[in-house]
């Protein structure tokens, strides 16, 4: 949790966390006494990036529960609920409550909602006797360049069930962060739901002054801009597989809340490896098998190998780790040279680092190990090959065929949706036949409740049959140079290395925005930037803007837009910003969703600005294709056992 | 190790070295020779003191004997160690510099004239403590302190470095890593394509 702050941005973030942190503090201070926290699960994890439990236990909380389902057995009497508004939590809390009534104990329960509370919710509440409140917990920082509203679920609730609530949310956060930085005076986007947020944006500046008259939003002193970008827009690249390392754990292992689960065999000593030799045992009751132990190991950048190794390209990232491996052993040999005291106690000041660095490296070689195994497969191999081709727009028959083979292989579902879609996506439907065909495989190998899924697909425009027009996205990929043939995993000179040859179709739009376009490969920014001979350097561009590519925009699903928030008099951007005496700060929000592989993208370009933009990410949570097609997936209890939905 | 003697001589009017305290441990000598010794050692640290300048260290080897001589540049206050080869330098130069303090200290030059009256009987219970040399050198002391400790310190940062993962499987597990990936599967040049025949 520290590692917040370390950087040299120009936009300290830690103050968001701080402001979360100090509004739960309020929270846990407004009931007296020991109390006990009951969190639902989704919360725990972000809740534990803002406060650790020694926090808590400082503002007297003695336990904390998991909310679900069955009785709370706690001797505690003060009860402090934080959750998320819905509906299956509230039936817990009703649950408890009717439970407790029953022992005729005396409870005080007290429920803040996240970020804030529902009529409905409300109404199922009425009757039982909980004070309720809100905490406002919204944006919340993993990185000094990246926050994530941790909501689940916003790309279903958007795109299919035109639940529009996780807009609000990013509006407040979003008003709530300027609140802190001053007015954005620029907001860009493309997307339907883009739109709605920037209107929304506008709105509220508008009744903040009405409210309040004497709250004058100044205008920011570092961020000039706002990227807002419906997930709807590029669907292509959360179908992608990932191949940045942060990327490939995600994908792999999944992570939450800047945290994976991982064997203990992995990350810890060799020696529990060779376990299994003693459960060799001949017992006559049969022994059962210990389950694996699972270790948390936190992806943050306080771990400084990982942050060298996160946004690199897989391929590369065994390189790294044995020059590491190598240096550290080297470092290690120092002691042999330590004579006098002084040479040792050196030595020994140094070891600490030392040592957490290798329990880095092991832990990341081990990680590392796992994905190997992983990317080494033909499956991966072909599914990344017929990924490769469709983006590039090749051989599409044949694609075709191969998926086929998937399906006939049992090839788990999502990743052969992952492919269907972006199929579908990339050329603009399937062929009546094609889709047909495919509809009646998905249903016969993977189970009829799948239909929904399909329709579902087809609401969201992933998988369709091919319209009257032909398909938009040949146009799109070469304005915007989506596929890129040389690419220098070791030495990448564009953002299309974090998918081995096609950059994020998301990230081109942010380069035509503050850049104009997609960068020239082996052109660096720098070359380009007029330099002020008298020596005040490049100073920073202003943003471009959509010019010169509407063209390509109106390819792309949702509408374009372009907004100026003035301030009634004084200057539409800070005289600092505008005289360059610091970096600007681009603000982008995916709505929807953002993947690893975008985030790596985005600080490749900004590390190609060469400090005169910095970029921060916000989003409404972190997802990848599997996670997303979850999301949209029907399933079923097939009488206890679940349906084959997830991967 | 063994200090055989400790003596402090002055000048006086005449330019005439003269003794003012002297203590001896002859315990190793046999019990006849004791008188001997103790005469050969007289004369040796008288004349090792009178030959010695104000301000001069030196270190004197008479046949199996060895005499450190320290004049004091100040005054006429000379000390003399005899001790057997074994007996450190620097120890007996620090046992001087402390013993000729302490004279100094408690007896003013005025009271040498008459070296009968002086009664100095901490010099015979230095010269048995000091028998033992760590017991007078700070500095050995603390070092050999320092070398227990390095050598605490080595088997410590040893058994350190020993427990948990040895480095140089993980070396070879990241080299195995390095060379199982290659670089992923990359579209290939597409030489079929837009075949324009210009």
């Amino acid at each position: 949790m520290s590692h917040l702050g370390n950087t040299n941005s120009s936009l300290n973030v830690n103050s968001l966390r701080d402001l979360a942190r100090k509004e739960l503090t309020n929270v846990l201070d407004s009931v007296r006494g020991k109390k006990c926290l009951v969190l639902d699960p989704n919360i725990s994890g972000p809740l534990s990036l803002i406060a650790g439990f020694s926090l808590l236990k400082e503002h007297g909380v003695e336990k904390v529960h998991y909310l679900q389902q069955g009785p709370l057995e706690t001797e505690l009497e003060s009860l402090i609920y934080i959750c998320r508004p819905q509906l299956h939590y509230m039936k817990y809390i009703a649950e408890h409550i009717a439970h407790h009534q029953k022992d005729a104990s005396n409870y005080e329960y007290n429920l803040f909602f996240v970020p804030r509370r529902t009529m409905i919710c409300e109404r199922v509440l009425e009757e039982a006797g909980i004070t309720i409140g809100e905490y406002h917990l919204d944006l919340i920082p993993f990185e000094d360049d990246l926050l994530s509203l941790e909501l689940d679920n916003t790309f279903k609730e958007l795109y299919l069930d035109g639940d529009y609530t996780s807009i609000y949310y990013a509006a407040r956060a979003l008003m709530k962060l300027q609140a802190k930085f001053g007015l954005i005076p620029r907001v860009i986007g493309k997307g339907d739901c883009a739109k709605h947020l920037a209107d929304m944006l506008l709105r509220m500046r508008k009744e903040v002054a009405v409210d309040d008259p004497a709250s004058t939003l100044s205008v920011s002193q570092n961020i000039d801009s706002l990227i807002i970008l419906d997930r709807s827009v590029d669907l292509i690249s959360p179908l992608c597989t990932q191949l940045t390392y942060e990327g490939l754990i995600d994908e792999v292992f999944g992570i939450r809340a800047s945290h994976v689960e991982v064997d203990s065999a992995i990350v810890g000593p060799t020696s529990q490896k060779s376990a299994p030799a003693s459960a060799t045992s001949t017992s006559t009751t049969s022994q059962p098998s210990t389950p694996a132990k699972k270790k948390k190991v936190p992806l943050n950048s306080s771990d400084k190998l990982f942050v060298q190794l996160r946004d690199m390209n897989f391929a590369v990232v065994g390189g790294v780790l044995n020059r590491v491996a190598r240096r550290i052993n080297e470092n290690y040999e120092e002691r042999h040279q330590a004579k006098t005291v002084m040479q040792i106690r050196e030595f020994i000041n140094k070891l600490g680092g030392l040592q957490s660095e290798h329990q880095s490296l092991r832990t990341h070689t081990g990680i590392a190990e796992e994905i190997m195994a992983y990317t080494v497969t033909p499956e991966f191999n072909k599914a990344l090959e017929v990924q490769q081709n469709l983006a590039a727009g090749i051989d599409i028959n044949l694609q075709n065929e191969h998926i086929e083979e998937m399906i006939d292989r049992q090839v788990p579902i999502l990743q052969v949706l992952r492919l269907l879609c972006l199929l579908s996506i990339v050329n603009g439907g399937l062929k009546q036949k094609s889709f047909e065909f495919f509809k009646k495989e998905i249903l016969q190998t993977y189970g009829f409740e799948h239909l929904q899924t399909l329709l579902n697909l087809e609401r969201l425009n992933m998988f369709v049959k091919q319209g009257s027009a032909s398909s938009k996205f040949n146009y799109v990929r070469k304005h915007l140079q989506l596929i890129v043939d040389e690419v220098d995993e070791q030495n990448p000179q564009d953002i299309s290395y974090v998918y081995s040859g096609y950059a994020p179709l998301s990230v081109r739009l942010i380069q035509c925005v503050t850049k104009g376009g997609p960068t020239p490969i082996g052109n660096p920014v720098g070359a380009n930037a007029t330099t002020n001979p008298t020596g005040t350097g490049g100073a920073a561009k202003g943003i471009v803007g959509w010019k010169g590519h509407e063209e390509a925009l109106k390819m792309l699903p949702g509408k374009t837009f372009d907004e100026v928030q003035k301030l009634d008099e004084g200057a539409i951007i800070s005289k600092k910003l505008a005289q360059g005496q610091q970096p600007r700060v681009t603000l982008v929000f995916f709505l929807g969703g953002c993947t690893y592989t975008e985030i790596s993208a985005i600080r490749f370009m900004a590390q190609q600005d060469e400090g005169q933009r910095e970029y921060i990410i916000a989003t409404t949570q972190i997802v990848n294709g599997n996670s997303l097609l979850n999301s949209i997936m029907q399933k079923i209890d097939h009488l206890g056992n679940s349906a084959g939905g997830s991967s | 190790m063994k200090i055989y003697s400790v003596s402090i001589y002055s000048r006086d009017s005449n330019e005439e070295t003269i003794r003012l305290v002297a203590e001896y441990d002859l315990s190793n000598f046999g019990f006849f020779q004791r008188s001997t010794v103790q005469d050969i050692i007289m004369v040796i640290s008288k004349t090792i003191a009178e030959r010695t300048s104000p301000g001069q260290r030196q270190r004197v080897e008479e046949q199996s004997y060895v005499g450190y001589v320290y004049a004091r540049s100040d005054i006429h206050l000379t000390g003399v160690i005899i001790t057997d080869e074994e007996y450190p330098q620097r120890v007996s130069f620090s046992v001087l510099n402390k013993i000729l303090d302490e004279f100094l200290i408690k007896f003013p030059p005025n009271e040498w004239s008459k070296p009968e009256t002086i009664s100095f009987p901490e010099m015979k219970t230095y010269l048995i403590k000091y028998q033992d040399p760590k017991q007078a050198d700070q500095i050995t002391k603390v070092q050999e302190q320092l070398d227990e400790t390095k050598q605490v310190m080595n088997r410590t940062i040893e058994s350190l470095l020993q427990r948990g993962e040895k480095l140089d499987d993980l070396i070879d597990r990241s080299q195995e890593i390095s060379f199982q990936s290659k670089a992923f599967y990359k579209q290939a040049k597409k030489t079929n394509s837009c075949c324009t025949i210009s």
